[in-house]
C-alpha cells in the first residue's frame, strides 16, 4: 500500500520518532564529541585531551588492557563455546535440553553479580581461597586481569554457543552426505564443508563477545583493582570531573565509542554476509555415541554449565547466610538480609521496578511504531531509522550515561539528577530488543491483510489497530519482557546517571559489594536474579520463546 | 456497476508500470486482465481498489469519478492472491469483518454470513481459524469475505495461483457460477491464459504496462492482433511472408525462408512483407494420397510429444523453420516418429495477418 499518500498519521509519527532519536541518541554523542575537543577552562578548540591520552602510559595502558582482556576472553569463549555448540547439536546426551537452557542463562544474569560471586569464592577471605588455604594451598586470586577474563568467558560464551549452534542446525544433512559420497572422510567433510559453513557464525560470535567485553563496566571495576580498563577510566574521569575535566572524560568516551562502533559495523557486515542461502533444511541426525565418549562429552558440557552458574548459586546461598561485613558464616541460615532489604531499604527495589516498567512501557509503543515504519517503509528514511535505533547497541553503557549526563546537565532541558534521565537512558538502550522482536514478527505478516482490512471499509490507522496489533502481540510481549529484565540488570549507565533517592537495585548491590557488605548485597542480588528469571520463565512457557529472539 | 479507466498512467520511481491504459467494463461482466508477470495488471487492479493513486488518468465507477475516494470507501470487495485472511479471527469473524465496520445489526450479520458461507459451501466451518483450513477453503473464505457486504465491484488478484492444478479448475468454475448468479461486475487478474479463456466475458491483454488487445476470448484467439498476443494467448507459429500479388480478397505470398508460395484470404489489400499467425491446430497433417489443400508443403518430424488428447509435433520445413503442429486424436491417426517425412497443409482462410 502506498503509505506516503494515505497515512498522514504515520508521517507525523515518523517526524516525532526522529526528534526523539536525535535528542536521545545523536545529540548527546555529538555533544561529548565536541566537549572532547574543548578546553574545559576557556571553551576554545583544543586537542589537549587526546594528546594527554596518547602521551601518558597511564591512559594508553587502559586501552591496551581493554583490548588485552577482551581478546583473551573472546579466545576462551570460542574455545569452550564452539565444542559446546557442536556437542549439543550433534550428539545424544542425557539431559540435553536442560543443559541447553541452562547454558544460555549466563548471558542474562548480570555480570557484576558474577564478579561478586567470584570475590566471595576466590577473593580475600573467599570461600574457596580459605578452604584451599586450610590445606596449605594458595588459591589463584580473582583480582586483576585473570579474574576479569574468567568472568567474561563464563558469562559470554553462550553467545558463541547460540550463534554457532544455529548455524550448525541450518546445515542440511545432504551437504555432508554429498561430501562423503564424493569420497571425503567424515573428518575431511567436517573440515571442508561443515566448518567453512559455520565460520561466519563463529566470527560473528567472537565479535559479539569482544564487544561485550570491551564495553563491560561492572566486572573490571569490582575485581580489576589496579588493572584499569577504558570503561572504568572514563567513569573515574567523569566522577572526578564534577569539578574537573569533562574534556578528558569525553575523549575517553570517544575512544571507547569508536572501538565499539567499529566492532558493531564489522559485526553487522559479517551477519549480513553470513547467511549462505540454504533452503528446506533437513538437520543432520543426532548421533548416539558409545558410553565413554558420551560420558566425556557430558562431563564437559554439564561441567561448563555448572561452573558458569555455580557463582550465582553461591550468591543465593550467601543471601541466606549469616554475615558480618565480608565475613560469611556459611551453614548458618538467616533471613536477616532479606528482612533488611525489604523493610529498611526497599526503595532501590521499588526504584528498579518503577524505572524498568516506565522504560518498557515507552519502549513498547516506540518499538512497535519504529518496527512498523522499518518493515513497511523502504528506502533511505527506513535505513537511517534503522541505524539510529540500533546505534545505542554500539555505545558502551558508561559512555551513553556520561553523554546524557553531560548534555542535559544545563541549558533549556535539565534532566541530569532526575529519574527521567534514567528512564530515557534505559528506554533508548533497550528499545532495540523490542524493535527486533516486533519487526521479526511483522516481517512474517502478509502485507495484504492490512490492505484487505482497508478494502473491507476500515480506515488505515484503525486497520493497523484491528488486524496488525493483535497479530503482533506475542512479539510485543516478548520484546517487553526482554526489555524489562535487561533494564532491571543494567548497571553501567545507571552508575553514571543515578542520584541519591533514585539508586536502583543494581547500584545498591554494587555499593554494598564495594564496601564488603556481602550478605545484604547477595540478598538484593537474589531479588534481582529472581526478578529476571521469573519473566523469562513465563516468556518461555507462555510463548515458547526465549532470549534468542532478541539477539 | 460499470467501470471505466481513462488513460491511466503510473510509475514507481523511474519505472513506468502503467503506460496509458483505457478500458471500459460493462455491468455484470467478468473482465480479465491477462498478462505476464510484471505487466502491470496487479497495479491496475490496485488502482481500481484505490491502493495506488494513478499519476494521471481517471477511474470511474458508474460514470462517477472516484480518484479522490480513499480505498476504504470505494466499496470494492477484493480477493488477494495470498488470501490475506486475518489469522487471529475465525472464519465467521473474518467474513463478518466488513459488515461490522458498516454497523450492521447482529441479526443481519449472522444471516448474511450464513448465507454467503453456504454460497461458497463452507457452512459448518464458522469457528475454525484460517490456519486450520486447506488452501481451497481459505480461498472460499476470502471470496465470501469480499462478497458479504454486497460490494459494487469484485476484484480478484490471481485468486487461484496458490492452488493445485485440479482444484484450480473446479474453483474457477465455481467462481464463474457465483459471479453469474450475483451478476456482480468483476475484474479478474491472472497470468494463466487458459483460466482467462475459461471464465471471462472479456479479456484485456497487458504487456509492459500497455494494452495489447481487448475482446472476448473467442475474438482474441481467432484474431490475435500482434505477435505478443498470438504467442501469449495460446501458441502460434509466426511466418514471415512477402506478398507478391493481391486480387479480389486473395493474396499470394512467398515464405521468407524457402521458396514455398502460400495463398491467403484477406479482406483488405496486402503488399510487401507481412507477418501471419498460424495456430498449431490450424495446420493439418495430410494422410498419404489425400488431396492437398491450396497450401501444402512437406517437412521432417523433429519431435513428437504425446500429451493425451493430442500429439504436439515439431516439424522442420520451409527451409530451416521449426513449426509446431497439434494433431488431434492420436489413437485413430497414429503417431509419426522422429525423422519421418510429413506432408502438411492449411486452408487459405486460416492464417491471420498480425502486426509485429
Amino acid at each position: 500500500m502506498n503509505i506516503g499518500r494515505h497515512l498522514n498519521t504515520w508521517n507525523v509519527i515518523l517526524v516525532l520518532v526522529f526528534i526523539v532519536l536525535f535528542f536521545a541518541v545523536l545529540y548527546p554523542v555529538l555533544y561529548i564529541f565536541k566537549a572532547s575537543f574543548m578546553d574545559p577552562e576557556t571553551g576554545a578548540f583544543s586537542l589537549n585531551s587526546y594528546q594527554t591520552f596518547f602521551k601518558y602510559p597511564y591512559y594508553l595502558r587502559c586501552l591496551r588492557n581493554s583490548l588485552f582482556v577482551s581478546a583473551l576472553a573472546t579466545g576462551f569463549a570460542l574455545v569452550i563455546g564452539i565444542p559446546f555448540a557442536f556437542f549439543l547439536s550433534r550428539y545424544d546426551l542425557p539431559g540435553k535440553d536442560v543443559i541447553k537452557t541452562l547454558g544460555t542463562l549466563p548471558l542474562i544474569l548480570p555480570t557484576f553479580i558474577g564478579a561478586e560471586a567470584w570475590i566471595m569464592l576466590l577473593g580475600r577471605n573467599g570461600l574457596l581461597a580459605n578452604t584451599l588455604g586450610r590445606f596449605g594451598l594458595e588459591a589463584p586470586t580473582i583480582y586483576g586481569w585473570k579474574g576479569i577474563v574468567l568472568v567474561y568467558t563464563l558469562q559470554f560464551f553462550p553467545y558463541v554457543f547460540l550463534m554457532v549452534s544455529s548455524a550448525v542446525n541450518a546445515i542440511d544433512r545432504s551437504l555432508e552426505e554429498a561430501a562423503t559420497s564424493l569420497g571425503a572422510s567424515r573428518l575431511r567433510a567436517f573440515f571442508t564443508v561443515t566448518l567453512p559453513l559455520v565460520t561466519p557464525a563463529i566470527l560473528s560470535g567472537a565479535l559479539v563477545v569482544f564487544y561485550l567485553s570491551i564495553e563491560n563496566f561492572g566486572v573490571p571495576i569490582l575485581i580489576g583493582e589496579d588493572f584499569r580498563v577504558l570503561s572504568v577510566q572514563a567513569y573515574n574521569e567523569f566522577i572526578s570531573e564534577m569539578g574537573g575535566n569533562p574534556s578528558m572524560a569525553g575523549a575517553l568516551s570517544m575512544i571507547l565509542l569508536s572501538l565499539t562502533l567499529l566492532l558493531t559495523v564489522v559485526q553487522k557486515y559479517w551477519t549480513e554476509r553470513k547467511t549462505y542461502a540454504i533452503t528446506s533444511v533437513q538437520r543432520t541426525a543426532v548421533k548416539r555415541l558409545s558410553l565413554l565418549p558420551t560420558a566425556l562429552i557430558w562431563v564437559f558440557c554439564a561441567g561448563l554449565v555448572f561452573i558458569a552458574l555455580f557463582p550465582f548459586l553461591v550468591v543465593v546461598v550467601a543471601a541466606f547466610t549469616k554475615a558480618h561485613g565480608p565475613v560469611m558464616y556459611y551453614g548458618q541460615f538467616t533471613l536477616d538480609h532479606f528482612i533488611k532489604a525489604f523493610t529498611i531499604a526497599p526503595r532501590p527495589i521499588l526504584n528498579s521496578f518503577f524505572l524498568a516498567t516506565a522504560a518498557t512501557l515507552i519502549g513498547i509503543v516506540f518499538g512497535l511504531v519504529v518496527s512498523y515504519l522499518l518493515v513497511r517503509r523502504r528506502g533511505t528514511v527506513s535505513y537511517v531509522l534503522d541505524v539510529l535505533t540500533m546505534l545505542p547497541l554500539a555505545i558502551a553503557g558508561t559512555v551513553q550515561g556520561i553523554a546524557l549526563a553531560v548534555t542535559y546537565n544545563k541549558g533549556l532541558v535539565v534532566l541530569t539528577g532526575t529519574w527521567m534521565i534514567l528512564v530515557l537512558a534505559y528506554f533508548i538502550r533497550k528499545v532495540p530488543f523490542s524493535i527486533k522482536t516486533t519487526s521479526a514478527l511483522l516481517h512474517q505478516i502478509d502485507r495484504n491483510i492490512e490492505d484487505a482490512s482497508v478494502n473491507l471499509g476500515v480506515p488505515p490507522f484503525r486497520s493497523f489497530l484491528k488486524v496488525i496489533l493483535p497479530v503482533m502481540m506475542p512479539g510485543i510481549i516478548a520484546g517487553a519482557i526482554i526489555m524489562w529484565v535487561t533494564t532491571l540488570a543494567e548497571l553501567s549507565s545507571t552508575i553514571v546517571l543515578y542520584y541519591g533517592p533514585w539508586a536502583t537495585m543494581t547500584v545498591e548491590i554494587f555499593q554494598r559489594i564495594n564496601s564488603g557488605d556481602f550478605g545484604p548485597a547477595s540478598a538484593f542480588a537474589t531479588v534481582l536474579i529472581v526478578s529476571v528469571l521469573i519473566p523469562l520463565f513465563i516468556l518461555h512457557k507462555l510463548l515458547g520463546r526465549d532470549l534468542t529472539t532478541a539477539l | 456497476m460499470q467501470v471505466e479507466l481513462r488513460d491511466i498512467r503510473k510509475s514507481f520511481g523511474r519505472l513506468t508500470v502503467i503506460d496509458g491504459v483505457s478500458l471500459e467494463i460493462e455491468e455484470g461482466h467478468l473482465f480479465t486482465l491477462l498478462g505476464p508477470s510484471g505487466c502491470g495488471k496487479t497495479t491496475l487492479l490496485k488502482i481500481v481498489a484505490g491502493f495506488h493513486a494513478p499519476d494521471a488518468g481517471q477511474v470511474l465507477f458508474g460514470g462517477t469519478r472516484v480518484n479522490a475516494v480513499p480505498p476504504h470507501k470505494r466499496e470494492t470487495g477484493m480477493v488477494f492472491q495470498t488470501y490475506a485472511l486475518f489469522p487471529h479471527l475465525t472464519v465467521f469473524d473474518n467474513v463478518a469483518y466488513g459488515l461490522r465496520t458498516r454497523r450492521t445489526s447482529q441479526d443481519q450479520i449472522r444471516k448474511k454470513v450464513a448465507e454467503v458461507l453456504e454460497n461458497v459451501q463452507l457452512d459448518g466451518l464458522e469457528a475454525r481459524f484460517p490456519s486450520q483450513l486447506s488452501g481451497g477453503q481459505q480461498q472460499r473464505v476470502a471470496l465470501a469475505r469480499a462478497l458479504v457486504f454486497s460490494p459494487r465491484i469484485l476484484l480478484m488478484d490471481e485468486p487461484l495461483s496458490n492452488l493445485d492444478a485440479r482444484l484450480r479448475i473446479s474453483m474457477r468454475e465455481e467462481i464463474k457460477r457465483i459471479q453469474k448468479r450475483l451478476g456482480i461486475t468483476t475484474i479478474y487478474v491472472t497470468h494463466d491464459q487458459e483460466e482467462a479463456m475459461a471464465i471471462s466475458d472479456r479479456v484485456a491483454i497487458l504487456n509492459g504496462g500497455r494494452l495489447e488487445q481487448i475482446g472476448t476470448p473467442w475474438e482474441i484467439y481467432a484474431a490475435p492482433r500482434n505477435r505478443f498476443v498470438a504467442q501469449f494467448m495460446g501458441s502460434s507459429n509466426i511466418l514471415d511472408l512477402d506478398v507478391t500479388g493481391y486480387d479480389a480478397g486473395r493474396a499470394r505470398a512467398q515464405a521468407r525462408t524457402g521458396d514455398q508460395v502460400f495463398h491467403l484470404c484477406s479482406g483488405k489489400p496486402l503488399s510487401g512483407p507481412i507477418l501471419v499467425a498460424l495456430r498449431p491446430e490450424w495446420i493439418d497433417i495430410l494422410p498419404d494420397g489425400a488431396e492437398a489443400p491450396v497450401n501444402a508443403f512437406t517437412g521432417t518430424v523433429v519431435s513428437a510429444m504425446f500429451v493425451g488428447s493430442l500429439v504436439r509435433y515439431g516439424v522442420r520445413c520451409l527451409g530451416d523453420r521449426l513449426l509446431t503442429i497439434d494433431a488431434a486424436d492420436p489413437h485413430k491417426r497414429g503417431i509419426k516418429g522422429e525423422g519421418e517425412p510429413i506432408r502438411l497443409g492449411f486452408d487459405a482462410e486460416r492464417p491471420v495477418v498480425i502486426e509485429p
